[in-house]
């Protein structure tokens, strides 16, 4: 009787079957390793933020050109022109230049402080010409 | 060893370059800024005959953007420090990129503080 149970536990004869192989789970559990949910969850929040901010970034560049298209401002002479229209173009590059020097400056620092120097940079270089024109608009 | 040498003095010339060329954009920078102010000196003192003119009229004088102007002089020599102590030991590409984003922040500033004015 003890012999019948135990054949109810095998299948097909694998017991016997020399080509049989275990699987690799081998009944051991296939539970994650702790925290790896927690760790997927932070990436995935620290991938919408520096959406969130490569957005706002790129707001702000936008912010610069229309901004300085609004300017009426003219220099005195050519010399003065070019190098107030190359100051007008840099502030408008400010922005992607403060968001690549972060990212290639922070690299094997933590997260937190990129986000900082990120939000900093965005007080920063922000389009405050078009901003405090729209506020008295 | 010689070759090394060469590599050194190359090295040493490129960062050099790149710290003369961006510094004279700096440079020009403040040398903007003090004209400027030199302007403003000038606007004040004809404003001041007409303050007096316009208190006696029962207006409020005009306010001079001091801070503004003097915020713009020191603005560029404070970024090209920092940029130069951000860029060293780096290569020079990182370090033309901190020379880069510090004038591309002090041209963002400066126009900003003239946008508070």
């Amino acid at each position: 009787m003890a012999r019948d149970d135990d054949d109810a536990l095998s299948w097909g004869g694998e017991v016997d079957d020399p080509t049989h192989v275990d699987g690799v789970g081998g009944g051991r559990s296939v539970d994650p390793p702790a925290g790896s949910s927690t760790e997927r969850t932070t990436s995935s929040a620290l991938l919408v933020l520096y959406g969130i901010l490569v957005g706002a970034y790129l707001l702000s560049a936008i912010g610069w050109v229309v901004g300085i298209q609004r300017d009426t401002f003219t220099a005195g002479n050519l010399f003065f022109e070019i190098m107030y229209q190359f100051g007008e173009f840099l502030a408008v590059a400010s922005p992607v230049l403060w968001f690549s020097l972060t990212f290639l400056l922070t690299r094997h620092s933590r997260p937190i402080i990129r986000i900082l120097w990120l939000v900093l940079g965005l007080v920063l270089v922000a389009p405050w010409p078009f901003l405090v024109a729209g506020a008295a608009a | 060893m010689t070759g090394n040498g060469n590599g050194n003095g190359r090295a040493r010339l490129a960062t050099a370059s790149v710290l003369i060329v961006s510094g004279l954009f700096y440079a020009w920078d403040v040398v903007e800024a003090a004209l400027n102010l030199q302007q403003l000196i000038t606007l004040v003192a004809v404003l001041n005959t007409r303050d007096a003119e316009l208190i006696e009229a029962g207006l409020q004088p005009a306010v001079v953007p001091w801070v503004p102007a003097v915020t713009a002089i020191l603005l560029p020599p404070v970024a090209f420090a920092l940029a130069v102590l951000l860029g060293r030991g780096r290569s020079l590409g990182m370090r033309a990129l901190c020379l880069a984003a510090g004038l591309a922040v002090v041209a963002a500033l400066t126009l900003s503080v003239t946008a508070f004015a």
